[in-house]
């Protein structure tokens, strides 16, 4: 196949009953995003498939404020045997609601960022939502149900890695996926005090092995291979973004790299209402940029000996940092601008 | 019999946690296991394979000396075929 499309992720609201700090597309409880009808973006799903569409991630903003939508999604997505996840930040769901999602063949992602309540009501500056959120866990668990946990490390939940993967992986019996907060969407104006630094970075990759030795198969982070030794690829769940086989479709419609587009105009591509999808896929010049990655990523990425592997890791991160796709991953490079990149591995 | 770093086409990293070897030509990346590093890290000494299957099995004293004889001679012979290490002639 010429040009596959094996992921997509479906944006399908930029509404959300929390307005987190930390949140990279700015969903908040009065987001005025058009958005499309549940059957547009079926139809939009329907000729992907024969791109060879494998896997749809459905989120948001918070799906299930669109709670019948996420549902019919689910349930195209598992009646054709299409991969599908969903991400949540498990505080709409009802008894009835998450007994229907512990049935649907779909993995489930729910948002936890402290193992404590106080902690993460003021987080998420949402009153009540630790115990919600743990109680949506626990009742998928109790169905069989594989969840992952999302954590967002920032500087003051740092330390607090280790109790709430123990929290997570031995109480909640679900596994744990740990992402270093991206100085993007509302993070980057309100979190700027929190994010981590180089430092702390470092801390945290340390934190992130110890960890997949502790509790194996059940730690997962996107890291820089350049942050992980040699002998421990295998130990922990590292991966990068695959931007030659990911579309991202937002709120109303719109084509981006990903939830990007929520945020940053720049990176919209077309729109699901007006263009062929296929034809915008298979001709529009950036994604086929992307694909064909002709280019050298600049920064220490282009002189690091990973960059054919990294690929910068979030070209929509190094875009929101440098305006540019090929951009160095920010990590990476604040970490060379201090001397703290591993020489190393550098080529140039 | 002594080996070299083919460095012509070859960056290679070594460190104490593994290490890789990376092809100028078209940037792929591949692992060596702590043991591997350590194998090569001997041929870099200008070792010849026989002091270096004493020195392992010095070091792994619960393995047989043959065993160890034949890992590092498949270990060697694949990192020749593949063009990663040549035999030091000098």
């Amino acid at each position: 196949m010429e040009a596959p499309v094996d992921r997509a992720y479906l944006y399908i609201t930029q509404r959300c009953n929390m307005k987190c700090r930390h949140c990279w597309v700015e969903a908040d409880p009065s987001a005025q995003t058009d958005e499309v009808d549940c059957g547009v973006y079926i139809g939009t799903l329907q000729k992907l498939t024969g791109l060879g569409l494998r896997h749809v991630k459905i989120t948001g903003g918070e799906p299930f404020v669109r709670k019948n939508d996420a549902f019919r999604l689910l349930d195209w997505c598992s009646e054709r045997d299409i991969g599908v996840s969903i991400e949540t930040n498990g505080t709409l769901l009802s008894d009835h609601d998450l007994d229907t999602l512990a049935e649907h063949k779909c993995a489930v992602s729910v948002s936890l960022d402290y193992p404590s309540a106080n902690d993460f009501d003021d987080f998420r500056r949402s009153p009540g939502a630790f115990d919600r959120v743990i109680r949506t866990i626990r009742r998928l668990v109790a169905h069989g149900k594989p969840v992952v946990v999302l954590c967002t490390v920032v500087r003051n939940n740092l330390e607090l890695m280790t109790e709430l993967a123990r929290f997570v992986i031995e109480d909640l019996h679900a596994s744990i996926k740990f992402s270093p907060c991206a100085a993007m969407g509302r993070a980057a104006t309100e979190l700027n005090d929190m994010l981590l630094g180089p430092g702390e970075i470092l801390t945290m990759c340390d934190r992130l092995l110890s960890l997949s030795e502790q509790y194996p198969g059940k730690i997962a982070c996107i890291l820089p291979f350049a942050l992980v030794p040699p002998t421990k690829l295998d130990v922990i769940g590292i991966g990068i973004c695959e931007i030659s086989r990911v579309i991202g479709i937002l709120p109303n419609g719109d084509v981006s790299i990903c939830g990007v587009g929520l945020t940053q105009p720049g990176t919209i591509l077309g729109n699901i209402t007006r263009d062929d999808i296929v034809n915008l896929w298979l001709t529009n010049p950036v994604l086929k940029e992307l694909r064909e990655r002709s280019r050298r990523f600049e920064g220490v990425c282009g002189k690091c000996l990973f960059e054919r592997y990294c690929a910068n890791v979030c070209p929509a991160e190094a875009y929101v940092c440098y305006g540019d796709y090929y951009g160095p991953n920010p990590l990476c490079q604040m970490l060379h601008s201090k001397g703290m990149f591993p020489k190393h591995f550098l080529l140039r | 019999m002594k080996y070299k770093l083919n460095d012509k086409e070859y960056h290679f990293v070594l460190t104490d946690d593994g290490g890789y070897v990376y092809e100028h030509r078209n940037g792929t990346v591949e692992c060596l296991n702590c043991t591997a590093v350590e194998i090569v890290r001997m041929c870099l000494d200008g070792r010849p394979v026989d002091e270096i299957i004493r020195l392992l099995s010095t070091e792994y004293p619960e393995v047989e000396c043959e065993r160890i004889r034949q890992d590092v001679e498949v270990f060697l012979s694949e990192m020749v075929r593949k063009g990663f290490m040549l035999p030091d002639q000098s």
